[in-house]
């Protein structure tokens, strides 16, 4: 077991590293589709836009990141991968493509009117138009999935902690007597 | 990897693909001229419009729904806003009359063109490119590109050539089947599977602020104003929609030419030349009646610019096409234009 603070140290490296490509990957997506906008203008627009999910998105799975690794530093697995890191992603994944919906009106003819027009042949025309109609819903609705996966990983991890704490409370009493 | 190539590709300007295609010809800068995206066709038009009863409409219009309209020879047609902001182009044939119906969602221009250009019929598609925000067109026969908010040939052979415009309105669905209850609607058989009924647009045209930078940005009205626009040659003068509405009639001068606006209806508004017999009339709204009496004979006149009463009975005012759009979009491609006040 590495010590506690450069356990924490590396696990924020990672959770800081997890949130930025987070970020950097949902504006690059941003920045590609419409390229009728200068760079600056498209990510100001993406911010002005979708501030709350691109930051949110990121700062929650950053920390779940640091929290995954900075238990797996002490030995406890507190995010099963399957179920934390994979369900985050696709929550990530849902709720900025749900996002992504209102850069609609960035470009006349842009590529997000070509993506949504696709839709129907995929989903159905029906289904397509709940989406459309709630895309904004969704998209926080996704980034409130993360955000309990996240919540969900720091209660574990807190319990984690108290047990070790525990743990070395106990070891420290029985070595006294 | 991929992403990069992406990046560098969809963010080149016209001018650099190809160096400029065989150096083609154009009338304005081709570094203006943006890719949105979407390849030429991605938005694809509508080339086979079929067409439904107004009864068989208002089972999938609301009464607030826009449309635009025509009446060309007495065919009268209507084109739902909820289809065209997934086409943005109608080919299509009105009253023996080669048309294309076209809508930039992000500007709201509405524009009506005859097709017919030196005797050839064109058929118009998306290009998937933008200049000044607003949709570009392409003829499918010479891919020249066409600019929808001022009808004109901007690149390739038809550069500098001007489509003829033609009046048309735009009307809640209430008001165009009140008034044209033998009206056809555009169907949503339209040969592609899109989720009409749903704007992908969302809450744009309600918000106050658009996102992207506009070439000359004026904030003498709000950028999303509706405007009734006038222009010829270097003379431009926008109306504001609200204006209009509110005042029912405008009798105004544009470049020593006299013009007429009318409403009688929410966002419905129709300009004519008011000169008729040699006379340049003057009109004023009746609130009794809902028509307009011109000053010069009191013979009234109703929204379609006939005269119903008085001694100009049967007489008919020249209807005249107009621009209408968002202001910003107006202010970009008529820098210094005035406004009615």
């Amino acid at each position: 077991m590495k010590s506690s603070s450069s356990a924490k140290r590396n696990a924020l490296k990672r959770g800081l590293i997890a949130g930025s490509i987070t970020a950097i990957t949902y504006l690059l997506v941003v920045i590609i589709t419409t390229p009728n906008l200068p760079y600056l203008a498209a990510l100001t627009a993406a911010i002005k836009v979708n501030g709350i999910i691109v930051l949110g998105l990121a700062i929650a799975f950053g920390v779940q990141i640091y929290m995954s690794n900075y238990g797996k530093s002490l030995g406890c697995n507190i995010v099963n991968k399957r179920e934390g890191i994979v369900g985050s992603s696709g929550s990530i994944t849902l709720s900025s493509f749900f996002s992504f919906f209102s850069l609609v009106p960035l470009g006349c003819c842009g590529s997000w009117l070509l993506i949504l027009s696709l839709l129907p042949s995929v989903l159905g025309s029906a289904f397509s138009v709940i989406l459309i109609q709630y895309s904004k819903p969704l998209s926080y609705l996704g980034l409130f999935i993360v955000i309990g996966y996240t919540g969900f990983s720091a209660i574990k991890l807190k319990r984690e902690l108290k047990k070790i704490e525990k743990g070395k409370a106990q070891r420290k009493l029985s070595f006294m007597t | 990897m991929l992403l990069t190539i992406a990046l560098v590709t969809t963010h080149l300007p016209l001018n650099t693909i190809a160096t400029v295609i065989a150096e083609e010809k154009h009338i304005v800068p081709l570094d203006q001229i943006v890719s949105g995206g979407p390849p030429p066709d991605g938005i694809p038009s509508i080339d086979s419009p079929k067409f439904n009863s107004v009864i068989d409409g208002n089972k999938f219009l609301g009464d607030s729904d826009k449309v635009v309209g025509i009446n060309i020879n007495g065919d009268i047609r209507a084109y739902p806003l909820q289809i065209l902001v997934w086409h943005e182009i109608v080919n299509d044939n009105v009253g023996g009359i080669p048309v294309a119906i076209t809508y930039c969602p992000l500007c709201f221009t509405n524009q009506v063109f005859d097709r017919t250009v030196n005797n050839t019929i064109l058929e118009f598609g998306t290009s998937g490119k933008l200049y000044n925000s607003n949709l570009v067109m392409y003829d499918r026969s010479s891919k020249s590109l066409w600019s929808q908010a001022i009808g004109e040939g901007i690149v390739g052979k038809y550069a500098g050539i001007k489509l003829e415009k033609l009046p048309f309105d735009v009307a809640y669905w209430k008001d165009w089947k009140k008034i044209y209850p033998q009206s056809k609607v555009l169907s949503k058989d339209t040969g592609s599977a899109r989720p009409y009924g749903a704007d992908p647009y969302g809450d744009y045209y309600t918000t106050p602020d658009i996102l992207f930078p506009v070439s000359n940005r004026d904030n003498r009205l709000g950028l999303k104003e509706i405007v009734v626009g006038l222009e010829n040659r270097d003379w431009s003068k926008a109306y504001k929609l609200q204006d209009v509405e509110k005042l029912k009639v405008i009798n105004d001068q544009f470049n020593n030419k006299s013009v007429t606006l009318f409403s009688l209806h929410p966002i419905m508004a129709r300009l004519f030349d008011p000169l008729v017999n040699g006379q340049t009339l003057l009109f004023r709204y009746n609130f009794t009646n809902n028509t307009f009496t011109d000053k010069q004979t009191g013979s009234q006149w109703d929204f379609e610019g006939k005269s119903i009463e008085g001694p100009m009975k049967g007489k008919q005012l020249l209807r005249l096409p107009f621009d209408e759009g968002y202001w910003f979009e107006w202010a970009a491609f008529h820098p210094g234009t005035k406004v009615y006040s």
